[in-house]
């Protein structure tokens, strides 16, 4: 007997079709109808309707606090100068009255043995400029971006041997500053507290 | 609003400061005496 051809199989074919029958039989049967779900009662719904809006609204405030939005003006801009040993170079961004100045990004050329300021509204930054100095990073990123009322300084103090230049580039948006303090009023929340009262 | 740039003369505190930044990151190695 060979062991790698397979044996002739038994087939008996009253067995098989007697399986095929019951299948079939099986088939025939009426399956059991699903109900549909219940409906769940009107007052749930509305709650998790009101939660609904009420999340969504809340995400659009944080989205609003971090991100340009409409009627919101981009800023974009640019300096250079070139200073001698022991001078320094102050680039001041003033933000137009009645405005919030949102600051997303600064990058200031990273030049050697060179101490850098940030101020913010007159306010000295200590972290902000120990993180371009030396070996920070001279592209920051601000997120959630810095906000300013008045105006940001970024000032540089070349205290090598040789003239240096200093470039600085920063982007952000300036936002009518009214718009910030706008409050949200949920008045299907009032409804319900004049009601239960 | 355009970048307002002004160029002057760092203060000798300023420069004080930036002298002694410099040195706690290169601190002088002192002389062996003989």
């Amino acid at each position: 007997m060979n062991e790698n051809i397979a044996p002739p199989a038994k087939l008996d074919i009253d067995e098989r079709i007697a399986e095929i029958e019951k299948f079939l039989e099986e088939q025939e049967k009426p399956k059991p109808v699903e109900m549909p779900p219940q409906e769940a009662p009107v007052e749930d719904v509305i709650t998790l309707l009101k939660k609904i809006t009420e999340n969504q609204e809340t995400d659009r405030v944080r989205y609003e606090r971090s991100n340009p939005v409409e009627n919101d003006d981009p800023i974009y801009d640019w300096a250079e100068a070139t200073i001698d040993p022991g001078q320094m170079v102050q680039f001041i961004y003033t933000v137009p009255e009645g405005r919030a100045f949102f600051f997303e990004y600064l990058n200031v050329v990273h030049n050697i043995d060179t101490t850098y300021y940030i101020w913010i509204d007159g306010v000295y930054q200590p972290t902000l400029s120990y993180a371009l100095q030396d070996f920070g990073d001279h592209a920051q990123i601000y997120k959630p971006p810095k906000m300013a009322y008045n105006k940001v300084d970024v000032w540089c103090l070349n205290n090598w041997v040789a003239p240096q230049t200093y470039a600085t580039f920063f982007r952000g948006f300036n936002r009518w500053y009214r718009a910030i303090h706008r409050k949200i009023i949920y008045e299907s929340l009032i409804k319900q507290e004049e009601q239960e009262t | 609003m355009a970048l307002k740039t002004i160029i002057r003369k760092a203060t000798p505190k300023e420069l004080e400061e930036a002298r002694k930044r410099q040195e706690k990151k290169n601190p002088k190695t002192e002389q062996p005496k003989e």
